[in-house]
């Protein structure tokens, strides 16, 4: 099916991509300096994005008897059964219980590769409960999913005003710079559009896991139904027709819809090959398993890293679902379900590929959810737990205390004026320094991580400590 | 500079084009594209996984039907035989059109460009139809009084219930054939404002509900949009989707306290938005945002939603209900509302005592009396039929008639239709405002196609229209649209998405432009235009794949020019660029004039067409 066009095509592609855009950004996928920076060996990162707003307090639970007692008092019928709490230690915090729905967590934080980071939210700067009372320095629109996933992604405070541009973006100019001068950005989302890859330097590749990444018919020789004398013109006239959108003047929205179409003509072509040469059978998975079918072409991406001649990638791949306003008790277990057995097949496939120690995995959700029920679910609260994992992860522990999950005089609660429980908990730990501390891992230098996290300044621990090294 | 390299490099790619012109005839000489034989297919040895295939696990028609082909595998080519220069033979006598730029009338580009923003697409029958009317302000007119094309019936005659594809199946069957055009366009738009989806896992079990809620709609498209509020907040595919149905009043003692759900997004989505607008659309204070409600407001207004129950539910948490649960209305149960008082926007006071019913009536009242309403949905809908960006002006033009319809009637939704289409702005485009436009909707755009070529259902499809790869059901994974089936709430895209990132310029549907949409659509277009025509022999293919008629484009075809003055009008309304206009009849000009050969123009030129940039575009 390789054409030799295909070399030609390539080179011409790259030179349509140099040519400045009308708005003065070039196309190219890095590599235009080389400045001295932390590449080092292999890396990939993977963000999890549980969208809707996970209810992550009952992933992990307080296990000592009168913390769970607590616990199951606030959450009524939602809580997690004692007997149905997969059991592990924190040095400093002491016993927690996994969700046994889950025990995945569980193995691999007793493998020490995986680290709770807890209570972790959208924050400005160091928040207290009189703050909020105060409304001081509260992230914009908290509690509303679209806003609060996206000050998630961009680790902005506020979204009026601020740029677009997320941390994970940050992260894969800096991953395009140690991939040196390649033909396709380091940076895919397997969950279509979002922020948190969203740069000014490069596009990020957005790819379906549900269909195969197939060459665009029409271009490079490749029809089997288009007589091959036409074929041979057709693809440098379509070629021409992008070249033309990309030029044209005054037509913003046409050199955009360009821009993308040459884009998707480059990276079908460049990928292609690399993942069929890298099927990865042996991550087995139930096909309607969004999650692990997005895990598995992350997967087969991460084992063509080398092929493809890359230094670094990035990923972002979502889990819908969980915005369990109604019905919790009964969405949960399904969810949970899924989310265990992707995390279980993709982890343990790297492993497999020799890749555990060069990938870490992290989650993130639009927010946590109350504690207090609404009848047979939770509405939207703000800080959340989140996990992180990997063989680079220094594991086994809690980082970051765990609130007060009780009704009365909880300082935690972002609650009313009048002292009425709200179920909502005011975040100990910033998004921006959990974005820094994989940030750093990845080798972005700290101009560039302060530039992409302003408000990290506001924060005392710039490093949460999780990563090994 | 750029503009000089630039040039350089397509004559470039035009010489290469007319060299490669003379190859030699690669294979058989009898052949003709299609003609009797189907020639035109050829092979289908690509595997099953080029057309998705196996990838759409499943899906009915087409996915699967690549790879079986074994035939006729080297019948093709010979119809462009050694593309020896082409003499026009102008054997009708009509003269050869090969002029740089089209030479189109003025009165059917305004049709045409009208007829985009209007309907699913302008085709020759439609032009004809509204130059027969006489105006727009006229045809309009004549639309608000056509009757209502629904979903329901059918669906109920054909699913199952649980079946998703009928629902879809006749969403377009209406949206190709029925004449009521604009309340069909308008209901679209509608229904991504006021979003329900069949991902959630137990609407996509209940069609018929999801169908009513649709046809409901439909039915509110012109009528006024405090009915379709309150038709929407009530509608128990609704009270499912954002968990308002059986929503109850506050248990202290077990920290249970109203689902907040309905009433954050019916604020947030459906009316005000998140922040205090101008009549204009605009931030009152842009530097730093007023929220246009607090959390507590969101608690008040979930204490105003608790009480409603499903049609013809026996009692309260009755879990043995009939089929038609989703159907028509939710209805109060007063003993699971909350009676106390509730403080809602503007401060106003809902007192202590009411019934589920009259606190319903009252928060929706108050909703609709919030000044962002007009300026809010006259964004969302102009974004809809007109363009991303409008001016200020634009918007505050179309939320006057919207806050008064000129009879002192707020909330009127033909008239703001009328506003959105017969605005300067929306006539004169971007000789009124240099940003007008938009991307078109994917389900636009491959309405247009079918429609602009007459499309007919394949020959064992029972009058369904399907594409190659993707059922019309799972368009969604073409091209990230398809009918009420978004992600989420928040549609299929965002209303406020940036064309390019850090950059003032909106696109919502720019969203979806993402390589895998961008690839998997090209592909089912070029599956489309090459298997499923009326010359491709069809008994090796899906019988149930959508057929378009292109003998009049192959006749067109004698004449290059007139061909593409033809997309012109149909597919660009005018705008198709002179570039690449040129570039086309460069590429026709190396197709000889013969049967075969004409047909090869027509074919490629509308693949190209239809997957280029260009088209995208509505302006």
């Amino acid at each position: 099916m390789r054409s030799t066009v295909d070399s030609n095509r390539r080179k011409l592609l790259k030179q349509l991509a140099c040519l400045p855009l009308a708005n003065g950004v070039s196309l190219m996928a890095g590599g235009q300096q080389a400045h001295a920076m932390t590449c080092g060996a292999g890396k990939s990162l993977v963000c999890l994005f549980l969208a809707g707003g996970a209810d992550s307090f009952n992933f992990i639970v307080p296990a000592n008897n009168a913390d769970y007692q607590t616990y199951r008092t606030t959450r009524g019928d939602l809580a997690v059964p004692e007997a149905d709490l997969l059991e592990v230690n924190d040095a400093a915090q002491g016993a927690f219980g996994f969700n046994s729905e889950i025990p995945v967590l569980q193995e691999l934080y007793t493998e020490n590769r995986l680290a709770v980071v807890a209570n972790t939210g959208t924050l400005i700067r160091p928040t207290t409960r009189a703050d909020y009372l105060a409304t001081n320095f509260l992230p914009e629109s908290l509690f509303a999913h679209n806003t609060q996933q996206k000050l998630w992604q961009t680790g902005a405070g506020i979204v009026s005003g601020s740029d677009s541009f997320g941390w994970g973006g940050a992260i894969g100019d800096h991953a395009a710079n140690c991939n040196g001068d390649i033909a396709i950005a380091p940076t895919f989302s397997i969950a279509g559009n979002t922020d948190w890859l969203s740069s000014a330097n490069n596009n990020y590749i957005s790819l379906n896991a549900d269909v195969a990444v197939e060459r665009m018919f029409g271009y490079d020789n490749v029809s089997e139904w288009i007589p091959g004398s036409r074929l041979q013109r057709i693809g440098p006239t379509l070629e021409s027709l992008i070249a033309q959108g990309q030029a044209a003047r005054d037509a913003d929205m046409l050199n955009e819809v360009s821009n993308a179409v040459a884009r998707a003509t480059n990276a079908t072509a460049e990928l292609h090959t690399a993942l069929n040469d890298n099927p990865l059978p042996q991550m087995e998975f139930d096909r309607t398993n969004k999650l692990a079918s997005q895990l598995h072409l992350v997967a087969r991406l991460i084992a063509s890293r080398e092929q493809l001649g890359m230094n670094q990638q990035v990923f972002f791949v979502l889990m819908g679902g969980w915005d369990t306003h109604s019905d919790q008790n009964e969405r949960l277990p399904t969810l949970y379900s899924e989310f265990n057995a992707a995390i279980s097949a993709f982890q343990f496939t790297l492993d497999d590929i020799n890749k555990s120690s060069s990938v870490t995995s992290f989650t993130a959700s639009d927010f946590g959810r109350t504690l207090t029920s609404n009848g047979n679910g939770t509405d939207h609260g703000w800080g959340g737990h989140n996990f992180v994992f990997g063989d680079a992860v220094n594991g086994g522990r809690i980082i970051g205390q765990m609130p007060n999950l009780g009704t009365q005089f909880n300082d935690d609660d972002a609650g009313d004026r009048d002292g009425n429980f709200a179920g909502r908990i005011i975040p100990q730990i910033s998004v921006n320094q959990y974005a820094a501390t994989m940030a750093r891992w990845m080798g972005v230098e700290e101009a560039a991580l302060n530039q992409a996290l302003p408000d990290l300044a506001n924060f005392a621990q710039k490093d949460l400590g999780i990563m090994r090294s | 500079m750029t503009k000089l390299i630039l040039s350089m490099m397509l004559a470039l790619l035009l010489s290469s084009c007319s060299d490669s012109g003379v190859v030699v005839g690669d294979g058989g000489s009898s052949g003709t594209v299609g003609g009797t034989g189907g020639s035109t297919t050829g092979t289908s040895t690509t595997g099953g996984g080029t057309t998705g295939g196996g990838t759409t696990d499943g899906g009915t028609t087409g996915t699967g039907t690549t790879g079986t082909g074994t035939t006729g595998s080297s019948s093709t080519g010979s119809d462009t035989t050694s593309g020896a220069p082409v003499v026009e033979n102008p054997g009708t006598g009509d003269p050869i059109t090969t002029d740089a730029t089209s030479n189109l009338d003025p009165a059917d580009i305004d049709a045409a460009r009208f007829l985009n923003q209007a309907t699913f697409g302008a085709t020759e029958s439609s032009i004809a139809e509204f130059k027969s009317i006489g105006s727009k302000s006229a045809w309009i007119d004549q639309q608000l009084q056509l009757p209502v094309s629904l979903t329901l019936p059918y669906t109920q005659a054909n699913s199952n219930g649980s079946r998703r594809k009928d629902r879809h199946e006749e969403w377009w069957n209406n949206a190709l054939g029925q004449p009521d055009q604009l309340r069909q366009r308008m209901t679209f738009a509608l229904t991504q404002i006021f979003v329900v989806s069949d991902l959630d896992k137990a609407l996509g079990q209940n069609q018929y509900g999801i169908a009513d809620y649709h046809d409901m709609i439909a039915r509110n498209a012109f009528g006024n949009y405090r009915q379709l509020l309150e038709d929407v907040a009530l509608h128990p595919v609704m009270g499912v989707y954002l968990s308002m149905v059986r929503n109850e009043k506050a248990n202290v003692a077990e920290n249970v306290r109203p689902d907040e759900n309905f009433a954050r997004e019916v604020l947030q989505l459906f009316s005000i938005g998140l922040f205090e607008l101008d009549n204009q659309g605009e931030l009152v204070n842009p530097s730093n945002p007023i929220p246009s409600y607090s959390q507590k407001i969101i608690e008040e207004f979930a204490r105003v939603f608790t009480g409603w129950d499903y049609p013809n539910s026996r009692y309260w948490g009755d879990t043995n209900l009939p089929a038609d649960r989703f159907l028509g209305r939710m209805v109060p149960n007063e003993e699971f509302h909350d009676t106390g008082s509730k403080t809602l926007l503007n401060n106003a006071v809902v007192p202590a005592g009411l019934s589920t019913e009259q606190d319903m009536q009252r928060a929706l009242d108050n909703i609709f009396a919030h000044n962002n309403v007009g300026p809010f949905i006259s964004k969302l809908l102009i974004q809809r039929l007109t363009t991303s960006n409008p001016s200020p002006a634009y918007v505050g033009r179309v939320a006057s008639v919207f806050n008064n319809n000129g009879n002192g009637v707020r909330g009127d939704l033909g008239a703001v239709a009328k506003a959105i289409l017969l605005d300067d702005e929306a006539q004169r485009g971007v000789a009124a405002n240099p940003d007008f436009g938009k991307i078109k909707e994917p389900n636009i755009k491959l309405a247009h196609y079918w429609r602009a070529l007459n499309a007919t259902p394949g020959p064992l499809a029972e009058g369904i229209h399907n594409t190659a790869d993707f059922t019309v059901d799972r368009l969604d994974e073409m091209g990230g649209q398809a009918v009420l089936k978004s992600k989420s709430v928040f549609n299929f895209y965002r209303p406020e998405n940036q064309l390019r990132p850090g950059r003032p310029l909106l696109s919502p549907e720019m969203q979806n432009m993402s390589e895998a949409y961008i690839a998997s659509t090209h592909i089912n277009y070029h599956h489309m235009v090459y298997r499923f025509h009326n010359r491709a022999d069809l008994s090796d293919d899906s019988p149930r794949v959508s057929i378009t008629d292109l003998e009049p484009l192959a006749t067109l075809a004698e004449n290059p020019g007139r061909l593409l003055d033809w997309y012109n009008l149909i597919f660009f309304a005018g705008s198709m660029p002179d570039t690449m206009r040129a570039t086309l009849l460069q590429y026709m000009s190396t197709l000889p004039n013969t049967d075969a050969g004409r047909f090869a123009r027509a074919q490629d030129t509308l693949f190209m067409i239809q997957v280029s940039p260009a088209l995208h575009i509505q302006r």
